[in-house]
């Protein structure tokens, strides 16, 4: 499968949108697109240890939301959202590509417009990918 | 009922989610993901969360088993998984970079299971690599402090008589652990 | 039905109900002598067939023929059985049965075979043959552990039976070829014609299989002492096994894995271990034979003198959950493992 993740100029693009949606969404804390099997492509924000442990979890969380939709026969996976006490935590594949995109948002977001503004950024990548010698 | 959880670990192409279709008699959840390190590890996907598998043995006991992913980077998942687990196979590629380390790599990152309950090593693809041997697997492990008495064997995950035989060797060597110890208890459920 | 037995088909062809009964009655009557457990099967697996009873002129009464079937529906024991069956003779019959089938069973597993020499490359000649020894599995077992104990890297062990080559050992790669007359052995387990050491590898077939040499010092060591110790396994001694053995390549069944376990914690006495893991002494003794010629067994002084209330007390210690789980588990595979 095509590395992503060691494809530099999609990495900045990457990175380039993500900045464009801290700036569109003020309440985006952390920004990460990673592969599906957890390598950081682009981060946006503080993130320990360069995000690769939340490139890692991500990966694990959308799998298992996967693996949930496949047993209970509900079809192809949107996105995933977690709702804590300081903001809410979406992730969301990209398209068709082995890709997914994690962000964090602070209690200043609703839920509903959190995922709005990623979906943009998400098609916004879609676009980019489709620049590279990257195959779905 | 009762639960009694079996880990399998070991490295990224090992086998372990192939030892649990093999031995689960409901359809295995699998979170596999593509595999975008396919230069390291020739495999199109990968886990990236947990294999899940069962055997039911009655009414009452059930054995849950899970495979935990190989890559470091998810070693979350271990701990999260590590919990409730009262037993635990190592399955090893004999064809891996350094799969003696990797062995007691992962027999030190699970040591509470191995310490409550215990462990069986199975070393899968020795048919494609042939050293190091068992005995190679045994002294390594006991240079690295681990006590006579280990089972060790070479397996084919795909073969479900394999799989059955690691599972009976683990459960048994725990038991006779307990008779030796009497502070082994199996159910976590 | 008991989990941990073999389980082992009747079939009838043409012989009536009446016989059916009356070989259920007899089976009910001898179940403690019996090792497997017998059901009677329409379909055909590994097990016994009774054929219709006919006039035997020579015996001067009615006869059933019945013979033991192996899976591949090769026939490795026959008897004729008086009509009415009597019931000696037929317990006889089936405990001869039994004994074939776990012969037969401990020279199948091919689950290592390695890839066969082409055909074209083989080997006829037999330069440099030389007899080794002439006798039967326990004199084939003291040349295997005598050969063992002085590592050699090359050469060729054949084991004959009337002239027939069953199996040639590559004392060089650890493997042994074997041939598809292996099977003789069932019917010749006392007499192994002869044993042969050599320096070529001696004629090959495309039948031939080749398999660890392990396993056939396995299956050596299993048939050697016939339950009871070999020489250089002392009865008097504790028995501590130093690795386990690698099951998946040897015949090998879920006793045979309880004893491994338990003679790992510490030494053991065959008599303790049978009493332990409730295996009868013969069985003890042939696995003890087998660890002990693939170099696996120490023996050492027991420690403590043999107390036969020691097992008892043990299975009182409160690890009951672990043993219920174990029996479950036997249950649930006893046709795999």
């Amino acid at each position: 499968m095509y590395a992503y993740h060691k494809d530099k100029k999609l990495k900045d693009r990457c990175a380039a949108e993500l900045k464009g949606l801290s700036t569109r969404c003020k309440s985006m804390k952390i920004g990460a697109i990673v592969t599906s099997d957890g390598f950081v492509v682009s981060t946006h924000g503080d993130l320990q240890d360069d995000g690769n442990r939340l490139g890692s979890m991500t990966s694990s969380m959308q799998a298992l939301a996967e693996a949930v939709h496949d047993e209970l026969d509900l079809g192809e996976n949107k996105h995933l959202a977690f709702a804590a006490d300081k903001g809410n935590i979406v992730m969301q594949k990209i398209g068709k590509y082995p890709l997914v995109m994690t962000a964090t948002f602070d209690d200043r977001e609703t839920l509903g417009h959190a995922i709005f503004s990623m979906s943009a950024t998400v098609d916004a990548v879609c676009g980019q990918l489709k620049k590279t010698r990257a195959k779905i | 009922m009762a639960e009694h959880v079996i880990l399998v670990a070991g490295p990224m192409g090992a086998g372990k989610t192939t030892a649990i279709q093999s031995l689960s008699e409901v359809p295995v959840v699998s979170t596999e993901a593509a595999n975008t390190e396919i230069d390291r590890v020739n495999k199109a996907t990968t886990t990236v969360a947990l294999d899940y598998g069962e055997i039911s043995l009655d009414d009452t006991d059930k054995i849950r088993l899970y495979g935990v992913p190989g890559q470091r980077r998810f070693d979350f998942m271990w701990r999260i998984l590590e919990k409730r687990a009262v037993g635990l196979i190592v399955l090893v590629n004999n064809d891996t970079e350094q799969p003696l380390e990797e062995v007691t790599y992962f027999m030190n990152q699970f040591a509470s299971i191995h310490q409550r309950g215990g462990l069986v090593v199975g070393v899968t693809r020795s048919d494609l690599k042939a050293e190091p041997g068992i005995g190679d697997y045994l002294m390594h492990i006991e240079e690295n402090g681990e006590t006579h008495g280990m089972p060790i064997f070479t397996v084919d995950p795909r073969n479900r008589d394999h799989m059955v035989m690691m599972l009976f060797s683990l459960l048994t060597n725990i038991q006779s652990r307990a008779g030796a110890t009497d502070n082994v208890c199996l159910s976590q459920g | 039905m008991s989990a941990n037995k073999p389980v082992y088909s009747i079939r009838f062809e043409g012989a009536g109900i009446q016989a059916q009964a009356m070989v259920q009655t007899m089976l009910q009557v001898d179940a403690v002598h019996v090792t497997a457990d017998w059901v009677i099967a329409d379909t055909p697996r590994i097990g016994v067939e009774i054929y219709d009873s006919v006039f035997d002129g020579a015996a001067g009464q009615n006869v059933y023929c019945a013979r033991a079937l192996t899976a591949e529906g090769e026939c490795i024991a026959e008897s004729k059985l008086p009509n009415p069956f009597r019931l000696m003779q037929f317990v006889e019959f089936i405990n001869n049965a039994e004994t074939s089938f776990e012969r037969y069973q401990a020279l199948l597993p091919e689950t290592t075979a390695v890839p066969q020499v082409p055909a074209d490359s083989m080997s006829a000649g037999s330069a440099g043959m030389r007899d080794v020894v002439q006798g039967d599995w326990l004199a084939l077992a003291q040349q295997l552990r005598a050969i063992n104990q002085v590592p050699q890297t090359s050469g060729y062990l054949s084991v004959s039976i009337d002239s027939f080559p069953v199996a040639t050992i590559d004392l060089g790669n650890n493997t042994y070829r074997r041939h598809a007359n292996i099977r003789k052995l069932l019917a010749h387990t006392n007499v192994i014609n002869s044993i042969r050491s050599h320096e070529d590898s001696g004629p090959q077939a495309a039948t031939d299989v080749i398999l660890p040499s392990d396993n056939f010092l396995w299956i050596a060591g299993l048939m050697a002492g016939n339950g009871r110790p070999v020489p250089w396994c002392p009865p008097d001694q504790a028995y501590l096994l130093k690795r386990w053995p690698n099951f998946s390549v040897l015949n090998h069944n879920m006793k045979m894995i309880e004893m491994a376990a338990t003679m790992t914690r510490r030494p053991i006495r065959p008599k303790e271990l049978s009493l332990i893991s409730q295996t009868g002494e013969a069985q003890v003794w042939n696995f003890i034979n087998a660890v002990s010629l693939l170099g696996l067994v120490e023996a050492r002084v027991p420690e403590e003198p043999l107390t036969a209330q020691a097992p008892q007390a043990k299975s009182a210690n409160g690890h009951d959950g672990v043993s219920t789980l174990l029996n479950k588990l036997r249950k649930r595979f006893a046709q795999v493992a």
